[in-house]
């Protein structure tokens, strides 16, 4: 990198916030999304909103293209540098800048970690919904580009419902305020369409976020089937019964496994498949739900359900499952988590897809996911010094999610397109529609510095993912 | 379906004084597309309308040559009650929509005003909603996909029939509360939930605002989950419950299953505390009445000003019994009732003889008293006369650039509701 640059950079972020030196930079070279790899040229660390701004001016005045990044826990290559040589780390906005309790809200700079909002304000009776299960590492700026979900986003929502407001410096250095602190802020919901575009309209640099109030009670159940039919019918059921669960999480019994030999809960490891469902809410509304829930296990042939005595049961069941992909590590070197949504109902036709296509590619994959939202996460587990088995994870994934398109769902329920799915977008979305976003793109973007090469694939259909542009390290 | 040349439009077209020259209605979305393309290369100014009767809100129209009638689109596409999710045309009304829903215990959980009249679309375009929206939220969360034709007479899409998506860019936001000025929607899907299994509202009174809105606030720090939270300067039930002098009431809705409504009717008096008037759960009659004249406030009875408020929740009492006595001053008695768990006025001012400059002042009052805590102030009604200088929508400050390049390129020609949107947009 041309050093006058480097010189510039310097001088806006001081020496503790410029990451130059090769190896140091290294470990930037890839989110959790590890098949694509590339290293960036330079990483800065801003310490303030003021100096994003400057840092983005310069760029954009010199036309160098840049990407934002948070903890790097994504997981479809959202912060992969691709021809941008900058990296923008958010590591060091790390303050949570104003708590109001009375009017439940928290203003927290983007590098702020999701699991610090809720901690903030825990002793006063109040959580930041949106737990996704990397909530000790990802960031509040993360979150938003990714528009991220989590087990309990059934109930309450994903990121989008509950941000009032975004401070964004958008990629000509520009710093603009969109919402705001209050509802119904006047104008075009600028915020909402900011919120998911994976950090190409600009660099999040502060949030103002929504707290709810913990619920008074919770009640987690723990349900054990022979089959992931079963499962599948008791998740159907409960929701026809016009119950709306906190969370209503599936896994399978390759999950299963994993997790207990990691864990030791004390899940039956000769399950087919379990349910981890909770509601929460008036402590007076969990018995009769309570009632209704243990019915529709029993319908539906459960072996056993359990209740967590206590919070400590609970915190432990949860635990486990936040920690599933971990726990993967154990049965195989790599693994690719796919992302996928179906209808609901669609559930077991997808479940029977993935089993094929396991069959098809001779590989294990493990099933844990939102049941409760039809959004699917089965872990291809592959080893990465394997060049064929790489291959075929990649084109298995593929075939997963064309199934969940063929059902009427989606290519991804939470973690983005990012580099990974981009040449799927034409499934689902015509030229048109991806025609209108290229153009959303350039209201924010015009020059497409503020991470390129991301979410819409560019005309003529050259992005292919079985074959990275950038080298797969195998 | 073009009007009869030669025919006025009727009434329900007409927008500040302005009727359009024709009214088309058309009947599929290849039709509404056809219409666009045409008018946008004649460059004729149209407004989607929907059931129309409602149309006040926003600036004078620059132009309006055309009226789109939207109720044409009124199908079902597609409802799979175990999914939870229905999409429908966009001209259907927001009542047939909720009726389908019912019949499998099912709602949209919106509560906006003229119910049986707003269209799906409208209720978009317009962000419509009620007093459930304390508990439930606005349209934008519960919008999963949607389906818009551009002004060039493009068909897009966003989002998809699944409730949780976050493939491309979020475009369902986008159209929420754009008000016709970014395209026509045509089809809507949403997400759904389950209808509460019963309700109650209880009416509480207090000797003050401040009072009114401390116990509010109380209940918001509390466990309880209210369906509803409204503080009001009047009560719409009945005279002999008619509020005297600087009396509040708040109006709390419990909704669920019956045990956690029990449970909370019960509590609720310890949670607000002993500085209060009178409490009283209301019959299923009153609390009928009650909340169609909630819900319908924003647009019912005389007014010769409307405003709408965002404040912090924390603000509104204050805010209040001072708009109240500055409302007074200038002979213009004003109905106040706020959304108390969101922040959310309305302000409706009587007094048909008010002087024009003193009810601008009023809207100044309201905007510097805002503003000076990042609130925002829009005029919803006023007459046509005065739009401009009211500046109905407020400024809306450094993001206002990104507004306009958005109209820009969704509508390069400015068709779309030209001059109704904020900044003249
Ligand atoms: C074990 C594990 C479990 C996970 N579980 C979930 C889950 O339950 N639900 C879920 O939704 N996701 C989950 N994820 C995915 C991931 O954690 C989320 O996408 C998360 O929001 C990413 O945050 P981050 O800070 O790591 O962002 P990064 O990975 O650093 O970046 C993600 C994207 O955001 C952009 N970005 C980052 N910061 C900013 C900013 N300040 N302004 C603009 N753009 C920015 C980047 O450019 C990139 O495109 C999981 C990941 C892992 C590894
Ligand atoms: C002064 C006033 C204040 C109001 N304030 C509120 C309020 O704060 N909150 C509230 O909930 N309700 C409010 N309303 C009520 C609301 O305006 C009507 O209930 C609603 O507009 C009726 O829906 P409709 O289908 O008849 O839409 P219309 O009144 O026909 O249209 C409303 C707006 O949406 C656009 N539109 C309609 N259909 C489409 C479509 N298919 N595609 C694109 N654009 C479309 C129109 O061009 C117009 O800008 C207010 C009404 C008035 C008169």
């Amino acid at each position: 990198m041309d050093q006058q640059v480097l010189d510039r950079l310097y001088d806006i972020v001081g020496p503790d916030g410029v990451v130059a030196h090769k190896s140091a930079r290294s470990v930037y070279d890839c989110d959790g999304y590890t098949l694509e790899k590339a290293v960036p040229e330079i990483v800065v660390l801003p310490h303030s909103t003021e100096e994003v701004a400057a840092v983005v001016k310069f760029l954009n005045r010199e036309r160098i293209a840049f990407v934002p990044r948070g903890a790097g826990t994504g997981l479809s290559g959202g912060c992969l540098p691709v021809e941008a040589p900058v990296m923008i780390g958010t590591s060091r906005l790390n303050k949570i800048v104003h708590i109001d309790l009375l009017n439940r809200y928290v203003v927290a700079q983007s590098g702020v970690v999701n699991l610090w909002v809720s901690n903030a304000v825990k002793e006063q009776g109040l959580q930041y919904a949106p737990d996704p299960s990397s909530q000790q590492a990802c960031t509040i700026g993360g979150n938003i580009a990714e528009n991220s979900g989590g087990p309990h986003t059934l109930k309450y929502g994903v990121t989008t419902n509950h941000v009032l407001g975004l401070e964004v410096v958008l990629p000509d250095g520009e710093i603009v305020t969109l919402g705001g602190t209050v509802e119904d802020v006047p104008g075009y919901d600028l915020r909402g369409i900011t919120i998911g575009a994976e950090g190409t309209f600009g660099i999040v640099t502060q949030a103002a976020l929504k707290l709810t109030r913990q619920p008074q009670a919770y009640r987690t159940f723990l349900a054990v089937f022979e089959s992931v039919h079963h499962a599948t019918q008791t998740v159907s059921g409960i929701i026809a019964s016009g119950i709306v669960p906190a969370a209503l999480e599936m896994m399978d019994t390759l999950i299963i496994q994993a997790i207990e030999e990691a864990f030791h809960f004390g899940f039956p490891t000769d399950a087919g498949a379990v349910l981890i469902i909770e509601i929460d809410g008036l402590a007076a509304s969990l018995d009769p739900q309570t009632e209704r829930i243990q019915a529709i296990c029993k319908h539906n042939k459960a072996r056993e359900v359990r209740i967590a005595r206590d919070d400590a049961e609970r915190m432990a069941l949860w635990k486990s499952r936040k920690r599933a992909f971990g726990a993967i590590g154990r049965l195989s070197p790599n693994y690719c988590t796919q992302d996928g949504v179906v209808p609901r109902t669609k559930v077991p036709d997808i479940l029977q897809r993935i089993t094929e296509v396991s069959e098809k590619y001779q590989l294990r994959i493990a099933n844990v996911f939102h049941a409760g939202d039809g959004n699917i996460h089965p872990i291809l587990m592959y080893d990465e010094r394997n060049a064929d088995e790489t291959r075929r994870v990649v084109q298995a994934g593929k075939e997963i999610l064309n199934a969940c398109v063929d059902l009427g769902g989606s290519l991804t329920g939470e973690h983005g397109i990012g580099v990974e799915k981009m040449g799927q977008m034409p499934l689902i979305f015509s030229p048109e529609d991806l025609m209108v976003m290229t153009q959303l793109r350039s209201v924010f973007n015009p020059d497409n510095l503020c991470n390129p090469n991301k979410i819409i694939p560019t005309p003529g259909g050259c992005i292919d993912v079985t074959t990275p542009r950038r080298q797969v390290p195998l | 379906m073009t009007q009869a040349a030669g025919h006025p439009p009727s009434p329900q077209f007409i927008i500040d004084g302005q009727a359009p020259e024709t009214v088309v209605y058309p009947a599929s979305i290849e039709e509404v597309s056809r219409l666009l393309k045409e008018a946008n290369e004649h460059g004729r100014a149209i407004s989607p309308v929907g059931h129309g009767a409602f149309l006040h809100l926003g600036g004078v129209p620059k132009r309006y040559e055309q009226a789109l009638c939207m109720t044409g689109l009124s199908a079902i596409v597609d409802y799979q009650p175990t999914d939870m999710t229905i999409t429908v045309g966009a001209g259907m009304s927001l009542a047939q929509l909720q009726a389908i829903l019912g019949e499998n215990g099912q709602w949209l959980p919106l509560d906006p005003p003229c119910l049986e009249r707003a269209t799906v679309g409208g209720v978009i375009a317009a962000n419509l909603n009620g007093p459930t929206r304390f508990s439930q939220g606005t349209v934008r969360d519960f919008l999963i996909g949607i389906k818009v034709v551009r002004a060039d007479g493009t068909l897009i899409k966003g989002g998809g029939q699944v409730v949780k998506n976050v493939a491309g860019y979020d475009l369902p936001k986008l159209y929420c509360g754009s008000f016709g000025t970014l395209g026509v929607i045509v089809e809507a899907t949403f997400m759904i939930r389950p209808r509460p299994e019963a309700q109650t509202t209880l009416a509480l009174t207090f000797s003050s605002a401040e009072k009114a809105g401390e116990a509010a606030l109380k209940l918001t720090g509390s466990d309880m989950q209210p369906f509803f939270l409204e503080l009001a300067n009047f009560s719409p039930l009945s005279s002999s419950r008619d509020q005297q002098g600087d009396a509040y009431c708040l109006f709390v809705g419990f909704a669920g299953m019956q045990e956690e409504i029990d449970d909370q009717r019960n509590h609720l008096r310890d949670v607000v505390g002993d500085d209060i008037g009178s409490i009283e759960e209301l019959s299923v009659d009153e609390a009928q009445t009650l909340s169609q004249a909630l819900r319908d406030f924003p647009v019912s009875g005389p007014a010769t000003l409307r405003c709408k408020v965002s404040l912090q929740p924390t603000q509104l009492a204050t805010f209040c019994s001072d708009l109240a006595a500055e409302a007074r001053r200038r002979y213009a008695p004003a109905r106040l009732l706020a959304r108390a768990g969101n922040g959310i006025l309305y302000a409706a001012f009587e007094g048909d003889t008010v002087p024009d400059d003193q009810i601008l002042s009023l809207v100044d009052w309201i905007r510097v008293h805002a503003t000076g805590s990042n609130g925002f102030g829009v005029v919803e009604e006023i007459s046509s006369a005065l739009k401009e200088r009211a500046n109905v929508w407020g400024s809306v400050g450094k993001a206002f650039p990104l507004m306009q390049r958005l109209k820009d390129t969704l509508d390069p020609k400015g068709i779309l509701n030209p001059g109704r949107f904020v900044g003249g947009i």
